[in-house]
């Protein structure tokens, strides 16, 4: 009797103690309600870029707000994406975080009202007058802003190694260049035994290369079309099967027949690629704007340049994206914080920090001549020549459509599919997307 | 036990055995309610769930819509989930048979004790300690087509030979990592089979070696069947284990180049967290599990359950 009353107590108090265990296991937010904002402001960001400029700003907001405390973890791209959902959701989300319009559960969550409005940011940062209409609606929503837009970048261009490019006899590329330019190049470095093209061909700068070809090949009818079909209730029907996306991904193919792409490129990863290039095992890189920032940050000591993807009928242009910023979760503790950090991220001394600190491009047109004094070479180059070179709005399809895209690269580029397969498998996609509910 | 006007009366004894049953239940059901517990929790819960999101049209976050049979219509059509099934399929016989052989082998040659065999114990064990990702990111970067040192050696020796890297060729990729698993798994069945063949009585052995049998001998007509199902119950573990590979491609190749190395694991990943379309890959989870239930079945009854449960 004895033992078994022992053994229930027992059986009882280990099930009281896994209770508390697993309430227990549940994440305590920071931050404060204060009425100014007092206590901790919590922010999560993307490593690289993103987090050195927070990281700038925030220096400059604890000065003015000594009553705030900046909290700030930086996750890896990749791993911030797949999880942003259902962390910004949670009891867990922090006061201010990373975002960008094409992630997966972006629609979701500011259709849901999971993001706070920050009209009143957007006024008195004064971003509203500063910025193409364009990127105010890309962050808008039933009339009402549900995050701030960061940066501007365009994407991809090619930077090529001028010592390389010596060696293999060729002069100075133009920025716009033909087709027969581009093969002319490819034939040089092939003779003079210099892998060409170093791309992530198992990573997002697949699909960057493939959207870059892809607009050189539409019209301008064609290309706006593609700008919305793939997104349910736009009215205009997703069509890859033929047409500009197949012309590319033949395209991608001949460039693969013709030795473009580096060895092993369906394996590299982007931060491979970018390594591939930085030690002159490649004369050409394919990346955004973000690139010579991303060099600067690793030191890298090569001389190097950039161009446009070729082109065989219209000259190709700068393809701009204003789909990364910051937002503020519904669920966020310190609001009141949250806005006055946002204002200062979003205004003219936190946006002449971006192109100082990390290289990335301000969305604002109304800064001082000297905030681009900063700026990486090749960036300031592209700068004063992007009214002369012109800009489209970079193609974003949904995110299952880029992920066609992407594995559709490698399929092609290591003969496992067809151009034609492979455009298949992006319409398919693109009509997954356009059909959902 | 004794009749009475009421019925049938049981005796002082018969009655303290029941007591004893009934308090045995009741200690039984106490103990074993929290694990039932956590079973309900974190497994029939997130099971039930996954099933009624494969009928809907759900995203990373707000409301899913019913939408039918329609997300495994589609499954149908996708190129990548049917190399997911062949890629799959090919894993599990590949490593099942590989590491339960390799394996097997190694205890073989351990259990006869020959020197150094704590020394070989310890090297065909060390890779199954090290974690999943660090043996990806060490063999990716041994295999890069660029600067790894492995690629270098076999483009030595054949240079004509995967000239863009072994992880690059699509029809290669996946024996790759079945490798790569096969040299990582292979000291988990050995330590089991190891401690099977140890269950055996030395005086079984020792009169097969006076009656002039050799070492392989013994092996082969006395070891091997008396370890049978030691050896089934393994291998239906491994089957288990490689049917559900995900961290070992997802840090390796990330079910590239294209789809060459996809498995359910992989893709469940991609349309889940890349995608944000959780409906469908719930559709690819509740296609894999009953696959995996189905080819346990089928393996428990070809091999006879009384083996596992003697085992």
């Amino acid at each position: 009797m004895m033992i078994h009353k022992k053994a229930i107590r027992g059986a009882a108090l280990t099930s009281a103690l896994l209770l508390t265990f697993l309430v227990g296991c549940s994440s305590q937010g920071d931050g404060s309600t204060s009425k100014d904002g007092s206590g901790t402001l919590y922010i999560i960001t993307q490593t690289g870029g993103e987090a050195k400029w927070m990281a700038a700003v925030t220096k400059i907001f604890e000065k003015k707000y000594p009553n705030i405390k900046v909290k700030m973890d930086t996750i890896a791209y990749a791993q911030l994406v797949a999880q942003a959902a259902s962390l910004y959701t949670s009891d867990g989300a922090p006061d201010i975080a990373y975002f960008q319009t094409t992630m997966p559960g972006a629609a979701e969550m500011y259709k849901s009202g999971a993001l706070e409005t920050v009209d009143d940011v957007w006024k008195t940062s004064g971003l509203s007058d500063a910025v193409p209409a364009a990127a105010s609606d890309l962050w808008s929503y039933k009339g009402h802003h549900f995050g701030i837009v960061s940066d501007t970048l365009w994407t991809p261009v090619v930077y090529y190694n001028k010592t390389l490019f010596a060696k293999a006899g060729i002069p100075t590329p133009p920025v716009q260049m033909t087709d027969d330019e581009w093969n002319s190049i490819i034939e040089k470095l092939k003779s003079a035994g210099v892998e060409p093209l170093s791309v992530g061909g198992n990573d997002f700068e697949a699909y960057h290369l493939v959207s870059a070809i892809f607009q050189t090949e539409t019209t301008e009818k064609e290309y706006a079309d593609a700008l919305v079909d793939t997104f349910p209730n736009s009215g205009v029907d997703p069509k890859y099967s033929s047409g500009p996306m197949l012309a590319a991904l033949q395209k991608v193919k001949k460039w693969n027949d013709d030795g473009v792409f580096a060895k092993g490129t369906a394996a590299l990863t982007g931060g491979q690629a970018t390594s591939l290039f930085e030690a002159s095992g490649a004369a050409m890189w394919s990346e955004g704007s973000w690139g010579p920032a991303v060099m600067a940050n690793n030191k890298a000591t090569i001389d190097y340049g950039w161009f446009l993807y070729p082109s065989a009928g219209e000259p190709s242009k700068l393809q701009l994206a204003n789909n990364s910023g910051v937002v503020i979760p519904a669920k966020a503790k310190n609001k009141v914080a949250a806005k006055l950090y946002l204002a200062m991220l979003a205004g003219v001394q936190g946006q002449e920090l971006i192109n100082g600190t990390a290289g990335l491009l301000s969305p604002r047109d109304d800064l001082s001549p000297d905030a681009n004094a900063a700026l990486p070479k090749q960036t300031k180059e592209a700068l004063a020549q992007q009214s002369k070179l012109g800009t489209v709005n970079f193609w974003l399809p949904d995110t299952n459509v880029m992920t066609a895209v992407q594995t559709g690269f490698a399929k092609i580029i290591t003969g496992e599919s067809t151009p034609q397969q492979v455009a298949d498998e992006i319409q398919r996609a693109a009509k997954l997307a356009h059909n959902k509910p | 036990m004794t009749r009475t006007d009421e019925g049938v009366a049981l005796s002082p004894h018969s009655q303290a055995v029941q007591r004893r049953r009934r308090r045995d239940m009741r200690l039984t059901l106490a103990l074993t309610l929290p694990g039932l517990a956590l079973v309900a929790v974190f497994i029939t819960y997130p099971v039930v769930e996954t099933v009624r999101l494969s009928f809907q049209s759900a995203g990373s976050f707000g409301n899913a819509t019913f939408i039918g049979w329609s997300n495994f219509q589609n499954l149908t059509s996708d190129a990548d989930f049917l190399r997911a099934i062949q890629n799959n399929l090919l894993f599990t016989v590949i490593v099942t048979v590989g590491t339960v052989g390799l394996g097997t082998l190694f205890a073989l040659i351990i259990n006869q004790r020959v020197r150094f065999w704590r020394i070989y114990s310890f090297l065909f064990f060390l890779p199954v300690i090290i974690p999943m990702t660090v043996i990806a990111i060490l063999w990716a970067n041994s295999l890069n087509p660029q600067y790894g040192w492995l690629t270098a050696m076999i483009h030595w020796v054949f240079p004509s030979f995967a000239p863009n890297g072994l992880l690059t060729d699509p029809s290669l990729a996946i024996y790759v990592i079945c490798a790569v698993a096969i040299w990582q798994v292979s000291g988990f069945p050995m330590v089991i089979v190891l401690g099977g063949l140890r269950a055996i009585a030395p005086e079984i052995v020792d009169s097969a070696r006076l009656d002039g049998a050799s070492a392989t001998q013994i092996a082969w007509y006395v070891s091997l069947p008396m370890t049978k199902d030691v050896i089934a119950t393994v291998t239906l573990l491994q089957i288990i284990f490689s049917f559900k590979i995900f961290d070992l491609i997802q840090a390796m190749t990330k079910g590239g180049p294209g789809a060459a190395t996809q498995v359910f694991g992989t893709l469940i990943y991609r349309d889940a967290f890349a995608n944000g379309y959780f409906g469908y890959a719930s559709a690819i989870a509740v296609v894999s599990t009953i696959a995996i239930v189905g080819i346990s079945l089928v393996y428990l009854a070809l091999i006879k359950p009384k083996q596992i449960e003697r085992a």
